[in-house]
């Protein structure tokens, strides 16, 4: 096993624990919805819903640097380089992301002034971790993407999914930067911040995964190189180029021309295409095996990667991304319900099932069974599809009674939140929510145990 | 058929994966160009900060189909007017402040960021501020009230869902309601739809004639109970349900029940002006005066959140309220209260000058 390896488990360790903090988070702001009164004013709602998206920022991106590490040496056939490096900067950043979320939970806020931004809180949206943290992100990238270009280059190799990684490495470099400034126009900081959020999160780590399901594919069920490639380079051109200009759908409201409206609306009606592209390809790969795979955690969790980022990126938010529907769905519970499912199929999903790919390898199992891995895919899916559904009730009645009969005023608003469909979808996302947590605990637990004890050798045809 | 092409070749669909993104990426490099000259403060779309000395309005244009920001005559800002390089500094603050305190994790700007809170596209431009927060926190201007509301947001509770104490300082405060402003004249092609449309919409049912603040002649009618309490339900609902709640129940330890028998627990402070006009007994709420109950929702309770009403509702809904509060909400009193009984009560105690003015604050 390459050391990298070793890393890449300390990285997965990592993620597991920040999805954990994210949990938390998220079953705080869900019960606030319910009961106002919970924790406050200690913990106000916005320093949960913080700990919700900044957490889900961290263990996705700490999933995703692991999986490159653990697939790396083996595409490349030696150690990758800088690893020594890699694992201090593993260190800082497991530091850096604990003093954060201890400020956010302990000090919460600063005053309107620079220090604030320096050392307690940003408030932008995703990236309100201070500027001395959000220095160290970037560090921790750029030594990231030092250690997968040099590896290449001493290796004296490249492959098609490692080139279109390493294109994809500068982008989720360069446009973190924006987490930076304060400009104090919010049209032109919301225009920025989209890049940030919508071409990094939506288009760059959209490439960063399909470049790692392309690798986890080759050796879940050995695709040949060809074919995964042939699919890498119709996804990557489809999610960039429908993506690139769907772009768009954000800046309809912001302040920005009318052009946006046509062109926004345009293209990403077209943004289900690569993702309709990832389930047809996943499909018939899982399809030529008939399913069979010595990893059948694995194997589920990739095809919950595959519909789940058709179905939530795509369907769910096509079905809100025209102007005409946006118009009146923009800024409700049915924004939050697509970027559950989205974040959930897309990114989730795919880093879990990495992760149990790592598991049989590290544990040498030869194959990886237990009886939890089913309780906590079933328990955590069924979770999360239930507060997706109970989320775009609530959004659907805000949408009709806040947007479109009352005019967004502050009596809408109060009017829409007070609807029985409206509260009712809340207490429900809240119960889903909690067993998704119990389907968090249960993934906890069969990550520490699966494939310790020996499975007998299945009866399988040879391949 | 080329006899070059080859769909199971990766270079071929390397070739295209390359050029699209190169194509689009182009495309956005110019369309971003033009946004930016257009969304620049003073651009096309977003006006110059020294808009904030103007007043501004939300307008339906009959050729774009949806509402636009109108820039009016000039009107002062906290008494004054700013200059430009006063106004860019005052909104540098103000977005600094919506920054440090996470605004954006509770409230939505052009709908975007969380969703527990309302969305401040248009807030400058709420009738919530005139209807209920000047005669709350008794101040004279709306961006007075705002910044008392945003100072104290604990004083001012506006809904089951509070908004906390930030140690906002005035002159954060003030940033803010420039920002407001500011921000309120920024064309966002419509967004928020229909706004403050609820405002003009069901205050009175057309079946009652004459009624609302609209009607010009004082009411001179003796109306019947049922058709008070129909317009009254109305009326509760717009102007009290937000804190005393649909159902009458109110907000344990802030917001008491207007129905009577109803236990109510709360600090001192506001127990102790409930029970001296007759509506608090022994740990509950209990029914008082019709004198007293007029006098309540024409002038409020100063010292706490109850704002006066008398300023921005006419004789007739006054009435129409306080009948429905007692003969609705699980209240069987039987009183009917006319517009001329509230006509009176103004009247009397212009005449005596009773302490406990809404501007007594």
């Amino acid at each position: 096993m390459y050391q990298s390896q070793r890393l890449a488990l300390k990285y997965f360790t990592a993620a597991i624990v920040v999805f954990g903090v994210m949990v938390i988070g998220g079953l705080i702001a869900a019960t606030d919805f319910v009961q106002p009164r919970f924790l406050y004013p200690e913990l106000p709602f916005n320093i949960a819903k913080i700990l919700h998206i900044d957490g889900l920022i961290v263990w996705l991106l700490t999933g995703f640097i692991g999986a490159v590490y653990w697939f790396l040496p083996g595409e490349l056939g030696r150690e990758t380089e800088g690893v020594r490096l890699a694992e201090i900067m593993f260190w800082i950043l497991c530091a850096a992301v604990a003093v954060v979320f201890a400020v956010f939970v302990l000090v919460q806020y600063g005053g309107s002034d620079q220090f604030a931004m320096w050392f307690i809180n940003q408030g932008r949206k995703y990236v309100e971790a201070p500027r001395w943290a959000a220095i160290g992100i970037v560090l921790v990238m750029l030594v990231f993407a030092y250690n997968v270009v040099f590896t290449a280059i001493r290796a004296r190799r490249m492959t098609g999914i490692l080139a279109v990684m390493m294109i994809d490495l500068v982008p989720l470099v360069v446009l973190y930067l924006d987490a930076f400034p304060v400009i104090e126009n919010m049209s032109v900081d919301l225009y920025w911040w989209w890049w940030l959020v919508h071409m990094w999160v939506e288009a760059t780590w959209e490439v960063l995964i399909g470049c790692i399901v392309a690798l986890a594919l080759m050796q879940l069920l050995n695709t040949p190189r060809r074919i995964v490639e042939i699919w890498l380079y119709i996804e990557v051109g489809l999610v960039l180029g429908t993506g690139i200009l769907g772009l768009g759908h954000h800046y309809f409201w912001i302040g920005t021309p009318q052009y946006w409206l046509g062109i926004g609306g345009l293209f990403s009606a077209f943004e289900p295409l690569p993702l309709l592209g990832m389930v047809i390809h996943a499909v018939y790969d899982a399809g030529t095996q008939h399913m069979k795979t010595t990893n059948q955690p694995s194997l589920f969790w990739m095809m919950a990667e595959a519909f789940g980022n058709f179905l939530g990126g795509g369907m769910w938010g096509f079905m809100m991304t025209l102007p005409q529907i946006n118009l009146y769905s923009h800024g409700t519970q049915w924004t939050v319900s697509h970027g559950h499912f989205a974040f959930w199929g897309a990114y989730a999903c795919g880093v879990i099932s990495v992760i149990y790919l790592a598991l049989q390898k590290t544990r040498g199992a030869e194959v990886l069974e237990s009886g939890a891995w089913k309780w906590s895919f079933a328990l955590l899916n069924i979770g999360l599809i239930g507060m997706v559904g109970s989320l775009l009730v609530s959004g659907m009645a805000q949408a009709f009674y806040e947007r479109a009969i009352g005019g967004s005023t502050l009596q809408a608003f109060i009017t829409a939140q007070s609807s029985p469909w409206f509260t009712q979808g809340m207490v429900a996302r809240l119960a889903f929510g909690v067993i998704f947590a119990v389907g968090y605990v249960w993934l906890v637990y069969d990550l520490l145990t699966i494939g310790r004890r020996r499975v007998p050798a299945p009866i399988l045809e040879p391949a | 058929m080329a006899q070059t092409f080859d769909a199971g070749d990766p270079a071929f669909w390397r070739a295209g994966a390359i050029s699209t993104t190169i194509v689009m990426l182009i495309v956005l490099v110019f369309l971003t160009i033009d946004s930016l000259e257009a969304i620049r403060a003073g651009g096309s779309h977003v006006p110059a900060y020294t808009v904030i000395n103007q007043d501004i309005g939300y307008v339906y244009n009959l050729q774009l189909g949806y509402n636009v920001p109108s820039i009016g005559k000039d009107q002062p800002l906290f008494g004054r007017k700013y200059t430009e390089e006063e106004a860019h500094a005052l909104i540098a603050k103000g977005k600094l402040v919506i920054q440090s305190r996470a605004c954006m994790d509770c409230h939505t700007f052009f709908g975007n960021g969380a969703y527990y809170g309302p969305d401040l596209t248009k807030a400058w431009l709420d009738p919530a501020w005139d209807e209920l927060w000047t005669p709350m926190t008794g101040q004279k201007t709306r961006e007075d009230a705002i910044v008392e509301f945003l100072m104290h947001p604990e004083r001012y509770p506006t809904w089951s869902r509070e908004m906390p104490n930030l140690g906002i300082s005035r002159e954060e405060a003030i940033a803010l309601v420039a920002y407001l402003k500011w921000m309120s004249a920024v064309d966002a092609n419509g967004f928020p739809a229909n706004f403050g449309t609820i405002q003009t919409r069901g205050r009175l049912p057309p079946a009652v004639p004459r009624l609302g603040a609209e009607a010009s002649a004082p009411e001179t009618r003796t109306l019947t109970q049922a058709d008070l309490v129909a317009v009254g339900e109305k009326a509760y609902v717009t102007h009290c349900g937000a804190c005393h709640q649909a159902n009458g129940l109110g907000v344990p330890g802030t917001f008491p029940p207007i129905t009577a028998g109803q236990p109510f627990s709360a600090p001192e402070s506001l127990l102790k002006p409930l029970a001296e006009r007759g509506f608090f007994k022994d740990g509950k709420i209990v029914q008082g005066s019709v004198k007293q109950h007029v006098d309540i929702v024409l002038n409020g309770i100063p010292g706490t959140p109850m704002p006066g009403f008398g300023a921005q509702l006419d004789d007739t809904t006054v009435a129409a309220i306080v009948t429905f509060q007692r003969n609705g909400l699980g209240n069987h009193t039987g009183d009917v209260v006319q517009a001329a009984d509230v006509r009176a009560a103004r009247a009397g105690r212009t005449a005596s000058n009773a302490p406990g003015s809404t501007t007594g604050r």
